[in-house]
């Protein structure tokens, strides 16, 4: 258990430290920049996700399998969004993520928070940087 | 966890190559900027293949696990 969580913290390190801070080169076009800029978020989307699956893979599971199942949904909906509109997805996503936290258990919204804000941070940063 | 799943993982992970060797030249090319940026063409086929390898892994884990 304590393997499997240092290798999440790991895991979530390093996005933050690549996907997060990555610039889109300038020689793409809009279009490919938003897409440049989809593809960190559905990156981080996965992270989400997979630790939510990890979490519920433990023994005793850290999180339900109803929790992980709303936000495995949640994720195929939202990666969805993003790949039909590269630079429309934001609200839908956003909005999606934060009903979601809201129907969370207490203590399972408290051990997903770190990536939530993950997601949070890297989806303000791009619509920012638009 | 059976066979099934655990192939139907593999191949998920087979199916993210694309965009993790995508991803990786990006960075590559903005660490070294002699080196050519990846085009339009190579980064939408990058999203699109990180979000087919991400649905299908969701779909796998909705198989193993009906409501």
């Amino acid at each position: 258990m304590m393997k499997r969580g240092f290798s999440t913290l790991i895991a979530a390190l390093l996005v933050m430290a690549t996907v997060g801070c990555a610039k889109a080169p300038p020689s793409l076009s809009p279009a490919g920049t938003a897409a440049f800029h989809a593809t960190r978020i559905v990156r981080a989307l996965d992270l989400f996700r997979d630790a939510a699956i990890s979490a519920n893979d433990q023994s005793p599971p850290l999180i339900s399998t109803n929790t992980t199942r709303q936000i495995v949904l949640y994720h195929r909906s939202a990666v969805t969004t993003i790949g039909a509109a590269p630079s429309g997805w934001a609200p839908v996503v956003q909005t999606g993520l934060a009903e979601l936290v809201k129907n969370l258990p207490a203590h399972e919204r408290q051990q997903l928070a770190p990536y939530v804000v993950l997601v949070q941070t890297l989806i303000a940063e791009v619509t920012r940087d638009r | 966890m059976t066979a099934d799943q655990i192939a139907a993982l593999i191949n998920v992970s087979i199916a993210q190559l694309p965009a993790v060797f995508a991803w990786i030249r990006g960075a590559h090319a903005q660490a070294h900027p002699g080196a050519p940026p990846p085009t339009d063409a190579e980064v939408i086929a990058a999203l699109d293949a990180a979000v087919a390898s991400s649905v299908a892994k969701d779909d796998a884990w909705l198989a193993a696990h009906p409501a």
